[in-house]
C-alpha cells in the first residue's frame, strides 16, 4: 500500500469565519472555519397593506432591497404624503430574501447565531408553561414532532394562546427535535450542526481558501477503503487490537482503535465510557447494528446516526477479520494520529466509510 | 421501404438497444443488445452509450445500423429504420409537486406526476406540517428538473397559490442540468389564479399554465397536465441533460420518460384484454407499481424499496420478523440480516447458495407486498359526485375531511399480473416468480400471471403510439412469459379438508384434481395450449360471490395455479412449523427440490 496525495475540500454550510490562509500547515484537528451563523425562520411582513397601497406598487415604495441585512425595527418601505405618512418596519433582524408583486409581502430571513451551544438541549416545557408533563401532549405546536427542524425563537408549545396569560415556551437554537418525553414533560433539541468548527481532517497544506465556500487541503497518506460505516468524521492516535474489542479493556482517551475482529454492543459502550474517539473493526454483526442504531435507521445512507463514536467496518457483516495486508498497514501506524470517517452512501454516486493513514511532513509512508 | 424500428431505452446504468422487424407476416424481437449508459463523467454524452449498443445490435443482427440512424432524423429521408427512444438516465426526471392540501390536489397532482413518468422530490401541501423555511431550504436542495403546481379548486383558494409562487422565487432553486437553464413550471391549479400567478413566476422560471388538474372534489383532469410534463421534458429538460440535444434529433418520435413508455403499453394491454391489470418492477434501488383499472392508469413509485441499493431499507420497512416468515428453513433472524446487509454493501453480488437464493425472494416477497401496499394508496377513486355538496359552496381544506377517495384496487379483478425486475426475470425456475408473486400479492379468485422476460415493456410503450400492433405482437411473443393461470379462493374451510375440485378438458381428454385447504397444486398446462377449465367448490371454500368458475385459458411454464392456501395467508408463530410449511408449500408449487416434500397428490381421472 502506497501514500497517495489526497485532497479535501472543507465545506462551510454557511457565513463562517476563515481561521487559516493559503499555504498555512494544518493538522487533522485543525479548525480551519467557525461558522458563525445559519440561516433561519422565514418572516413575512404584509408590507402593501400597511402602507394602504395596491401590491403592484410596493417596489417603487421599499427602501431596503433583497440581500440587504436589516435589523429589528429598520424601516423596509415607506409611503409619504402629504397628510399621511405610513412606514413598515422589521419584526426581526436578517435579509430581505424576497419582495413579492402579487401579494404585497416582504420577506425576511433571520439570520441565526450559532452561540456556544453545541449538544442537546432538554428543555423543561411542562414546567416552564406550569401544566403536567403528560399535558405537553396538547400544548406542544402542532408542526413540533419528533425530527423536526425548528429555528431559533420558534414557538414549540404554548397554552392559553389567545388570552393574556398566555405562556410560550421558545426553543433556544436551530437544531432538530430529538424528544418530546411526556413523562418528564421535556423536549429534547439537538443542534443542527453539532459543532460550529470546521476542521482540516487531514494533515497537509491548506492550498486555496473561498470564502464563501470553504477551504481545500492538500496532504499525502494511505487512505484504506472500508465497506460499511456509521457516524461522521474522527481523528486521534490509533490503537490496535489484534482480537476482538472487549468490555473490560483500558483504552486511551481521544484514541482510534483498529479491532481485528469485532466489538459487541457491551464492548463499544464501554469505549465510548473511556472516550474513545472512533473504531475501525473487522465486521460487525446485524445484531451489533441493530442494537446501536435501532431497526428504523436507514443502513444504506449513513453518517448522521445518533451513535457514541464514527465506526468504520472493514469487511462486512458476517465473522471475518480485517485482511492482513491492511491489518499489517494499520500496526505499522499505531501511535499515530489517523482520521477516520463513517459516511456510507450506497446509491448511485457511492461514498464508502475510509481510513486515512497520515505521512509525517516531507516523507512518503509506503 | 420501412424494414422495421430500432428503439434504445438509455437507462441509469445500461442502454438497452432493440430491433423489431417483420418474420414472416408478424413483427418479431430480431435482436437485442446493450452498453453502459454514459451520461456521467468521463463520457457525459449519452450518444457514446446508444452508439456502443447500437454497435453490439449491429454485429448481432449482421446488418449495418449506426450510419443510419445516428444522424439527424429530417436528413433521412429515407431511413430504413425507425429509431425511437426512451429514458431514465441520470435519475429520470425528477419533480418537485406542490397542492394546497395533502389528500385533496397534492395528491391528485401526485399522481399527475407520476402518471407523467416521474420520480416526485418532494410533495408540498399547506397541511404537511413544515414551517415555511423549512419548505424554502427544501426547496433550494431539491434541485428539480421541473415543478408542478395545483392547488385550489376552481374557485376557492387563491392565496395559497401566490404563497407557493413567492417561496419558489425566494428560494430559486437551482436545476441538476445547466446553469442557465430556466427550470420548467407548470401551473395546473384554480384557474382563477393562472393570471397572477403568470405575472410572479414568469420573470425567472419557464411557466407553462394547463387546465386545473382537479377543478372540483369530484372531478380529476390529468391528461393535460401530464402532456405538459411530458412535452416540457422533451424540450427543456432533455435538451439539458448531456447529449440528449443530439439524441432527440437522432429519434422520429419524441423521447419519452421510461415510465411514460411502459404505462402506454399496460394501457393498450389492459384495453385489448378487456381487463384490469397490474405491474410491478422490481429493480436494485427502486420498485416501479403500475396498474390499469377500469381503463385509468396508476403508477406508484417506492423510490427506498428494491433488492439491492435498496435492501437495507427493506429490511428496516418490513421488519426482520416479516422476510423471516418467508423462508422454507428455520435460521435465526440475525443470521438472515447479516446477509441481507451483506448483498447492501455488495449491491451487485448474485447469491451462491440456495439458502442466499431463498432469502433474497423472501426480501423481493415482502418488497413487493409493501410496494404494492403503497400503490394501493395511490390508485384511488375520487368521490362520487353529491347532491348536497358543492365545491362553490365549500373550501377544499373543509371538503377533504368529510369526503374521502376510495381505493381503486381489487385484488379479485386484475386479470393479469406482470411481474418484471431482476428477483422476478431472472428466477432460476419461473416458478420462484410464481411463488413470489402468489405472497406478495395474494391474488384472489380467478387471474394470471406472467414475468417480463428482459423489460422491453418501456421500448414497446414507445413503439405503441406508431405501430400497436407491432408492439402487442411483440410483447405476447418475444417479452411476455406467462407463468399461468390462478384459482384462489379467498375462503377456505380447516387444513387438509377437501377445498375445490378442478377438471381440465385439454383436446378432448379431462383431467379432475382435488385440491385440499391449506395447499398448493399446479395441474400442468403448457404454454400455448389452450384448455377448458370447472372449478367447483367443496366444504367452505367460496370465491367472492360464487361457488362455482368455468372458463377456458391458455397455459403458462408453470401450469394452471390452484392456490387453497385461502385469503390472507397464514402463517404459524412457531418458526420450525413456519418453515416447513413454507417448505411444503416451495415444493408443491415446484419453487425449489426439497427433498421428502410433503403434501397431498391429487387424483387423476
Amino acid at each position: 500500500m502506497k501514500a497517495e496525495s489526497l485532497t479535501y475540500f472543507r465545506q462551510i454550510p454557511a457565513a463562517a469565519r476563515i481561521l487559516v490562509r493559503s499555504g498555512e500547515r494544518v493538522e487533522p484537528d485543525t479548525v480551519v472555519a467557525k461558522i458563525e451563523a445559519l440561516p433561519g425562520r422565514m418572516g413575512k411582513v404584509d408590507a402593501a397593506s400597511t402602507l394602504g397601497i395596491h401590491p403592484t406598487d410596493l417596489p417603487t415604495r421599499l427602501i431596503k432591497k433583497v440581500g440587504d441585512h436589516v435589523k429589528t425595527g429598520d424601516t423596509l418601505a415607506a409611503r409619504a404624503e402629504f397628510f399621511d405618512r405610513r412606514a413598515v418596519r422589521s419584526p426581526v433582524s436578517g435579509v430581505v430574501s424576497a419582495v413579492s408583486r402579487t401579494l404585497g409581502n416582504v420577506y425576511i430571513r433571520e439570520i441565526v447565531d450559532l452561540g456556544e451551544l453545541t449538544g442537546p438541549v432538554t428543555i423543561e416545557a411542562a414546567k416552564q408553561l406550569g401544566v403536567v408533563p403528560g399535558e405537553l401532549r396538547y400544548a406542544k405546536a402542532e408542526d413540533i414532532r419528533e425530527g423536526s427542524l425548528v429555528a431559533k425563537g420558534q414557538v414549540l408549545a404554548a397554552i392559553d394562546r389567545n388570552l393574556p396569560r398566555h405562556k410560550t415556551v421558545r426553543s433556544p437554537l436551530y437544531g432538530r427535535v430529538k424528544e418530546i418525553d411526556l413523562e418528564r414533560g421535556t423536549i429534547t433539541i439537538v443542534p443542527a450542526f453539532p459543532s460550529p468548527d470546521v476542521k482540516a481532517y487531514i494533515r497537509g497544506r491548506v492550498t486555496a481558501v473561498m470564502p464563501d465556500k470553504g477551504v481545500e487541503v492538500q496532504g499525502r497518506g494511505i487512505r484504506l477503503e472500508g465497506l460499511w460505516g456509521l457516524g461522521g468524521e474522527a481523528f486521534g492516535r490509533l490503537r490496535v487490537i489484534c482480537g476482538d474489542l472487549h468490555p473490560g479493556m483500558d483504552l486511551e482517551p481521544g484514541s482510534i482503535l483498529a479491532v481485528r475482529g469485532t466489538a459487541s454492543h457491551e464492548a463499544l459502550m464501554a469505549a465510548a465510557a473511556a472516550g474513545v474517539a472512533g473504531t475501525i473493526m473487522g465486521y460487525m454483526p446485524s445484531e451489533t447494528v441493530l442494537s446501536l442504531v435501532g431497526e428504523h435507521a436507514n443502513l444504506g445512507i449513513t453518517g448522521d446516526e445518533d451513535v457514541p463514536f464514527p465506526i468504520v467496518v472493514m469487511e462486512g457483516f458476517h465473522p471475518c477479520p480485517i485482511r492482513e495486508e491492511v491489518f499489517s498497514a494499520l500496526a505499522k501506524f499505531e501511535g499515530d494520529t489517523v482520521s477516520i470517517r463513517g459516511v456510507t452512501h450506497i446509491r448511485a454516486g457511492v461514498i464508502r466509510p475510509e481510513v486515512i493513514l497520515h505521512s509525517t511532513p516531507g516523507e512518503g509512508a509506503s | 421501404m420501412l424494414r422495421g424500428y430500432v428503439i434504445t431505452d438509455v437507462g441509469s446504468t445500461t442502454t438497452k438497444a432493440l430491433l423489431i422487424g417483420p418474420e414472416g407476416k408478424e413483427a418479431r424481437l430480431l435482436g437485442r443488445a446493450a452498453a453502459p449508459t454514459t451520461v456521467e463523467k468521463p463520457f457525459e454524452d449519452v450518444t457514446v452509450g446508444v452508439v456502443n449498443a447500437l454497435r453490439e445490435l449491429e454485429e448481432l443482427a449482421g446488418i449495418s445500423l449506426v450510419t443510419e440512424i445516428c444522424r439527424p432524423a429530417g436528413e433521412a429521408t429515407h431511413r430504413q429504420y425507425r429509431y425511437l427512444s426512451t429514458s431514465s438516465a441520470g435519475g429520470g426526471l425528477q419533480i418537485l409537486v406542490y397542492g394546497l392540501t395533502k389528500s385533496v390536489t397534492a395528491d391528485s397532482a401526485r399522481r399527475a406526476a407520476l402518471g407523467g413518468g416521474a420520480i416526485i422530490l418532494d410533495v408540498m401541501a399547506t397541511d404537511d406540517g413544515r414551517q415555511g423555511f423549512v419548505k424554502m431550504d427544501a426547496v433550494r436542495n431539491c434541485r428539480p428538473d421541473m415543478v408542478l403546481i395545483a392547488g385550489g379548486l376552481d374557485g376557492g383558494n387563491v392565496s395559497y397559490v401566490l404563497e407557493v409562487c413567492d417561496i419558489l422565487n425566494a428560494a430559486k432553486p437551482s436545476p441538476r442540468f445547466g446553469s442557465d437553464f430556466r427550470i420548467p413550471v407548470i401551473y395546473a391549479g384554480n384557474k382563477d389564479a393562472a393570471e397572477t400567478v403568470r405575472d410572479t413566476l414568469s420573470d425567472h422560471y419557464d411557466l407553462t399554465v394547463v387546465d386545473n388538474l382537479r377543478p372540483t372534489l369530484e372531478r380529476e383532469v390529468l391528461g393535460p397536465a401530464r402532456k405538459a410534463i411530458h412535452e416540457l421534458f422533451m424540450s427543456h429538460v432533455m435538451q439539458q441533460a448531456p447529449g440528449y440535444g443530439v439524441l432527440s434529433s437522432w429519434v422520429d418520435e419524441d423521447i419519452l420518460p421510461t415510465p411514460a413508455a411502459v404505462g402506454r403499453i399496460m394501457e393498450l394491454v389492459a384495453e385489448r384484454r378487456g381487463a384490469n391489470i397490474l405491474g410491478i418492477d422490481i429493480g436494485g434501488a427502486t420498485t416501479d407499481v403500475f396498474s390499469v383499472i377500469d381503463g385509468t392508469f396508476f403508477r406508484s413509485v417506492s423510490a427506498n424499496l428494491g433488492m439491492s441499493y435498496s435492501a437495507g431499507n427493506v429490511l428496516v420497512e418490513a421488519g426482520l420478523q416479516d422476510i423471516v416468515r418467508w423462508l422454507p428453513f428455520n435460521m435465526s433472524p440475525y443470521r438472515v440480516a447479516d446477509r441481507i446487509l451483506t448483498k447492501l454493501i455488495h449491491p451487485t453480488s448474485l447469491p451462491e447458495t440456495q439458502e442466499d437464493l431463498q432469502i433474497e425472494q423472501a426480501l423481493a416477497t415482502e418488497a413487493i407486498r409493501l410496494a404494492f401496499g403503497q400503490h394501493k394508496e395511490v390508485a384511488v377513486l375520487l368521490p362520487s359526485e353529491s347532491s348536497f355538496t358543492s365545491t362553490r359552496f365549500f373550501a377544499e381544506a373543509r371538503m377533504e375531511n368529510f369526503r374521502r377517495p376510495t381505493g381503486a384496487i381489487d385484488i379479485s379483478n386484475i386479470g393479469l399480473f406482470i411481474g418484471s425486475g431482476g428477483a422476478l426475470s431472472h428466477a432460476p425456475r419461473r416458478n420462484q416468480a410464481a411463488f413470489m408473486l402468489l405472497n406478495a400479492l395474494q391474488p384472489e379468485g380467478r387471474t394470471f400471471l406472467a414475468v417480463d422476460s428482459v423489460f422491453m415493456m418501456p421500448h414497446l410503450g414507445v413503439l405503441s403510439s406508431l405501430d400497436p400492433e407491432a408492439a402487442l405482437n411483440v410483447l405476447e411473443t418475444d417479452c411476455l412469459v406467462p407463468l399461468g393461470p390462478v384459482i384462489a379462493p379467498g375462503v377456505v374451510g380447516p387444513a387438509g379438508e377437501p377445498a375445490v375440485s378442478v377438471s381440465v378438458t385439454l383436446r378432448g381428454d379431462r383431467l379432475t384434481a382435488l385440491v385440499h385447504s391449506g395447499d398448493i397444486r399446479v395441474i400442468p398446462l403448457a404454454q400455448g395450449e389452450r384448455a377448458k377449465v370447472e372449478v367447483e367448490t367443496l366444504g367452505q371454500t367460496a370465491f367472492r360471490g360464487t361457488r362455482r368458475l368455468e372458463f377456458e385459458t391458455t397455459g403458462g411454464t408453470v401450469g394452471i395455479i390452484v392456490d387453497a392456501r385461502g385469503r390472507p395467508i397464514v402463517l404459524p408463530d412457531d418458526p420450525d412449523e413456519r418453515a416447513r410449511l413454507n417448505a411444503k408449500w416451495a415444493a408443491q408449487i415446484g419453487a425449489y427440490d426439497i427433498a421428502n416434500p410433503p403434501g397431498k397428490r391429487g387424483d387423476r381421472e
